[in-house]
Formats: structure tokens, C-alpha cells, sequence
């Protein structure tokens, strides 16, 4: 498939079509782009979330996290959503933006390739196929989290096993609902044609 | 205040060195964070990290910001250290809350650690030329496709950034209420939705315009700056991983000091 062809099958939608992979400048950029916009708009969640719980309850976080890496990974594919995963992790660890930014770029990529794989082999189509696909991503994303929680923060496992479910709880449920609204926005809007 | 700040040239010997060379003091600096288990030691290597950054000549008004950001986390850090630490110790009640004294000083030492790592990595990006990374990576055998990303996120973070605030003011003059982080974030859709349509139609026309510049056009390409390891790279490398070895053998035969 040519990337002009997988550029047209992702701007309608059709996810299962545009395949794995996706090498074109526009998606490489546009990994890029989303890398830049996921860590802005995670730096302003985790603000709200420092507030509720002094940043161990990564609710908002998670959820922006959620959304803008299944927007990423389902039109711009891969290698872009791990660029965008790589990119994101470093802004994070040069800005300070969490304890646990350390982690992010190991999180974000596998994260993102889990996330591929679903979407990969599912139309996305329905409300079911994109909560699969944020289950997938969520549970192996907050795992490697708890990890990091754990050797890092030095938090005790109670508090992990807490925070790490309420927070994959929260981005399951509202990444699937923004990454559906958000991805049929942007086919409906003609930004991708 | 920009969150990221960027490389600024200074005639110093530090911005004269390899990439390769700042690495490897990045790469050790961290080891030693990592390693240490010692409270004194970790503000030891903040005072270093900041000196260094001093007579490198950078400006140290850029660890401002982060350093604000990284206050409030730390605190909720040592919060709950405080609060819910479950090795042996003999809490002290203070109400209803029982409060321990040793979740304290492991909080302490945790967010000194993660201090320090955050000021290594922005004195790594103050003193390095993004376009240098970009050549290191290039060395390094990766394509350079993806070899300049690294150039390309440092150049866009702060027009994004721009952007992101343009969009918060334009829907606060809407009429959302957007003062306040947790008001910000409960009203993040409107936000989130113009910012992704806005971050695509950016990367589609900044794609089309390096297209127009030969980008990917050939597998290889030439570049103006070069990046060479000179003899104060090695001499300087040779002298951290003395450093880094004398530690983890100070360590091995008194491990109780480090």
C-alpha cells in the first residue's frame, strides 16, 4: 500500500485498512506534533491532578495521556505514536513535568505499540473496538507505571495497587469516549485529506 | 515564563565540547543519583549540577519554572511518604493522622534524586545545540529522518506552546471558565479538540514544506555543523569515569558512607 493510500484510508477512517505501519513525512511529523501537544496538555491535567492528590491519583493525566495517545497511534500509526511517545518523554523529563517522567518514554512507546496492535487488528469502528483498544494500552501502560512508582518513588505497594487502578479506570473510560469523539472529528473536519 | 528553555551559545569551554561529552556526564551524573542512598550527597550533586551551570556561564533563571512545577510534586511526594510509609518505624500521632518520621527523610531523599535528574537534563539542553544531537544520533547510524525529530520537537514546543495559550484565551473569551488548574482541566475538550485539528494542519504543512526541501529524498545528506571528539573530550571523559569508578569503590568497602 502506498502512503498516499494509507494518508487516504486513515482520513476516512478506515484504520483496519491503513494497516501497521505508516512511513510517510506527514505522519513522522505529525508524531511529532502530537508528542509536543500530548506533554502541554498532560502538563495542565497533572496541575489539576497535583491538586486533588498531590500527583498520586494521575486521573486528568491519565486521561489526556489516553486520548491523545490513541489519537496519535490511530492516524498517524506507526513508527509515529512511538515517536510521539519518545518525544512526549523527554519534553516531560527536560521540564520537569512529573516524578515519573523517567518512565514516560518506556510507558508512551509500549503504550502506543499495544494500542497499534489492537488497532491493528480491529475495525475501530464502534464504541467497543476503541474501549478494547484503550484496555489493552491502559493495563500495560499503568503496569509499567506502577514500576516505576514503585522503584522510583519508593511508594509502598498499597498505595500503587490504589492509585494505579483508580487512574486505568479513569483513562479506560475517558479515553474511549474523547479518542472516539476526537478521531471522528478530525475525519469529518478534512484536516487529514 | 516558557516552560522549555533553549540552547543559548556562550564562548565557554563546556559549550565547546562533544555532545558525546555532555552525554556521558548526563549518563553518569545519573548512575550516581540512581546509586546513592545518602540525603547529604544528593544536595551535594545539585550544588554541583547548579555551580557547573554557573561558570558555564547559563542562565540560571531557567531552573526557575521548572523548579515551581517540581515544588508542588515534591510536596505531595513527601505527603505521602509521611503519611502512608510501611517500613519499621515508630509513628508520632498528630490528630487523627499517624505521621512517620522515616517516610519523611525517604521523601526528602526521593525528590532530591528527581531534582537533580531534572536539572541535569535542562543543563543538558541549555548547553547543547539540538542541531548537535541530531548529528549525534546521525553518527550514532540512525536515518537522519528520524535523527533531526529531536531538532524538530525543541523548535516547535515553544510555537505549540504559543498556540495552547491562544486557544485558553480565545475560549475564555467565550465565556469558559478556565482560571484555576482544576477548572482548566474539567473544561480540557473544548480545548483539546481545536489543539489536535491545529497540531495535524501544522504538521501536514510543515511535512509539505521540508518535502519541498528534499527531505527523504536521498538516504543520506550532508550537514553544515560537524560534531569531532577532540583530546578535552577524552580527557574530560576519562576523568568522569574515574570519578564514577572511585565511588562504586568507596561504596563496595564502606558501604554505611555512600
Amino acid at each position: 500500500m502506498t502512503s498516499e493510500a494509507i494518508g487516504t484510508a486513515v482520513a476516512r477512517g478506515q484504520y483496519r485498512a491503513a494497516g501497521f505501519w505508516r512511513f510517510d513525512t506527514k505522519a513522522i511529523v505529525g508524531g511529532v506534533f502530537f508528542g509536543i501537544v500530548m506533554v502541554l496538555l498532560v502538563g495542565v491535567s497533572d496541575k489539576a491532578d497535583a491538586t486533588l492528590s498531590g500527583g498520586t491519583f494521575l486521573i486528568f493525566g491519565g486521561i489526556t495521556w489516553a486520548t491523545v495517545m490513541g489519537i496519535s497511534t490511530l492516524l498517524c500509526r506507526q513508527p509515529a505514536g512511538v515517536i510521539a511517545g519518545l518525544m512526549e518523554g523527554i519534553v516531560a523529563i527536560l521540564t520537569g513535568a512529573s516524578p515519573m517522567a523517567p518512565t514516560f518514554p518506556v510507558v508512551n512507546a509500549v503504550g502506543s505499540l499495544v494500542y497499534s496492535l489492537a488497532a491493528w487488528k480491529l475495525p475501530m469502528r464502534s464504541w467497543g473496538h476503541h474501549l478494547l483498544a484503550q484496555i489493552a494500552a491502559n493495563l500495560v501502560g499503568n503496569a509499567l507505571v506502577s514500576v516505576g512508582l514503585f522503584y522510583i518513588l519508593d511508594l509502598p505497594v498499597s498505595v500503587i495497587l490504589v492509585s494505579s487502578g483508580i487512574t486505568a479506570l479513569a483513562s479506560i473510560i475517558g479515553g474511549t469516549v474523547l479518542t472516539k469523539l476526537i478521531a471522528d472529528t478530525v475525519n469529518k473536519s478534512g484536516v487529514l485529506d | 515564563m516558557p516552560l522549555l528553555t533553549s540552547y543559548t551559545f556562550q564562548d565557554t569551554v563546556f559549550h565547546r565540547l562533544d555532545p558525546r561529552t555532555k552525554m556521558a556526564w548526563l549518563g553518569v551524573m545519573l548512575v550516581l543519583c540512581f546509586a546513592t542512598r545518602q540525603g547529604f550527597l544528593l544536595a551535594g550533586f545539585i550544588v554541583l549540577v547548579l555551580a557547573l551551570s554557573w561558570v558555564a556561564r547559563l542562565d540560571l533563571k531557567c531552573f526557575i519554572p521548572v523548579t515551581r512545577v517540581f515544588a508542588s510534586l515534591a510536596l505531595g511526594v513527601v505527603l505521602i511518604q509521611t503519611i502512608f510509609y510501611s517500613g519499621e518505624d515508630t509513628p508520632f500521632h498528630l490528630g487523627p493522622a499517624d505521621l512517620h518520621v522515616q517516610g519523611f527523610w525517604l521523601a526528602v531523599r526521593v525528590t532530591l534524586r528527581l531534582y537533580c535528574v531534572i536539572l541535569l537534563f535542562l543543563q543538558f539542553l541549555t548547553w547543547t545545540h539540538p542541531t548537535d544531537l541530531s548529528l549525534v544520533l546521525v553518527k550514532a547510524r540512525l536515518p537522519y529522518r528520524y535523527a533531526m525529530l529531536i531538532g524538530l520537537t525543541l523548535r516547535f514546543f515553544p510555537v505549540l506552546e504559543e498556540e495552547l495559550g491562544n486557544i485558553l484565551a480565545a475560549q475564555e473569551a467565550r465565556g469558559m471558565e478556565l482560571q484555576g488548574s482544576m477548572r482548566r482541566a474539567l473544561n480540557m475538550v473544548p480545548v483539546m479538540l481545536p489543539f489536535c485539528l491545529r497540531a495535524l494542519r501544522r504538521a501536514n504543512e510543515v511535512a509539505l514544506a521540508m518535502e519541498l526541501r528534499g527531505y527523504g529524498f536521498r538516504p543520506q545528506r550532508t550537514f553544515l555543523r560537524s560534531v569531532e571528539y577532540r583530546p578535552a573530550d577524552y580527557a574530560a571523559t576519562i576523568g568522569m569515569l574515574i570519578c564514577l569508578v572511585a565511588y562504586f569503590v568507596v561504596r563496595w568497602r564502606s558501604p554505611s558512607l555512600l
